[in-house]
């Protein structure tokens, strides 16, 4: 696979997943359907369970937040993004 | 030439500010007129300001109630409703059982804390006649302190009480902000509950946070400071 097949992006952690991963950002790669294609928060989710395992569990109980707004599985990601993984939120 | 221009934006800014704080009344009143107010460049100025310093915040410092009651006073408010989340010296796990917490530690995603803070804020504004103030404390709280303070103005009392139960409702659903409690014997993280439709997922939701806690302790909180 070459560069324009894979979209590696910075994902920052907190809390519960923090600790998990003993780190506060990740780096995931994410194989494109087509080079140069655009991949969704869903295929960030799937790329993350298989490279970090130890999360796998949590995430499907966890929001995605793209420059700092929740996102759904659909919203599509760029290089750029400051992708960070919300867990459940405890405020108040 | 590029460092005049971000001196000149700072100084407007603190004018503006300045100019804010003399004019209370007034730009409180231009913030209950929403819309018209948001066609305004200048009155959006003073929004971001006025939220960022006054409106909307987190911080590490220990939150005075008086704080969030002066941001919202005016001279046409009748009612004024407060609301403070306070730290408690207990907390319940999912099995039931009371446990003792030494103290908690309250962490955020800081920018996107603050966007949201902001975005209840003017929601609750929004929905109600009222001026709406909140805040919230990260790090580390001891037992009694006060981890978020909320307040409300309005003409009358009925706006001023729902508007701040939806606050700090909604603060507890989407304001990125964790809570640690800890124990004598270990720390877990605690999440907040969610509505009734959604109950499968939270207890499943909870059950993965606490095989992922680095602690033995079989508890996972509902709350802790309300």
């Amino acid at each position: 696979m070459n560069d324009d097949s894979i979209l590696s992006v910075r994902v920052l952690l907190f809390a519960v997943l923090r600790d998990a991963l003993k780190r506060d950002e990740i780096h995931v790669s994410i194989s494109l359907a087509a080079k140069g294609s655009t991949p969704f928060v869903a295929d960030l989710l799937a790329a993350c369970a298989a490279q970090f395992p130890v999360i796998a569990p949590l995430l499907p109980h966890i929001r995605v937040a793209i420059n700092c707004e929740y996102a759904t599985l659909e919203t599509p990601l760029r290089a750029d993004d400051e992708i960070a993984f919300i867990p459940p939120v405890a405020g108040g | 030439m590029k460092d005049f221009v971000v001196s000149a934006i700072i100084a407007i800014l603190f004018l503006n500010s300045l100019f804010i704080c003399f004019e209370k009344n007034k730009c409180l009143e231009v913030m209950r007129n929403g819309e018209e107010y948001l066609l305004s460049f200048d009155a959006r100025i003073f929004n971001s300001v006025f939220f960022a310093f006054m409106m909307a915040t987190i911080t590490e410092e220990r939150l005075r109630l008086q704080d969030a009651v002066g941001a919202v006073s005016h001279s046409r408010a009748g009612a004024l409703v407060t609301f403070e989340g306070v730290v408690r010296d207990h907390s319940r796990d999912l099995s039931g059982q009371t446990r003792e917490v030494d103290y908690l530690e309250y962490e955020a995603y800081r920018p996107m804390a603050e966007r949201e803070m902001a975005r209840v804020v003017c929601e609750a504004q929004k929905r109600w006649d009222v001026v709406c103030a909140a805040s919230h404390r990260v790090g580390k709280l001891q037992i009694g302190e006060t981890a978020v303070v909320i307040a409300v103005s309005s003409s009358h009392r009925d706006d001023a009480f729902q508007a701040c139960r939806f606050a700090i409702d909604r603060i507890k659903e989407t304001v990125p902000i964790w809570k640690k409690e800890v124990a004598r014997d270990g720390f877990w993280w605690v999440e907040n509950p969610v509505e009734q439709s959604a109950k499968s997922t939270v207890e499943t939701s909870a059950l993965n946070v606490r095989a992922l806690n680095v602690t033995s302790t079989p508890a996972v909180e509902q709350q802790s400071a309300n």
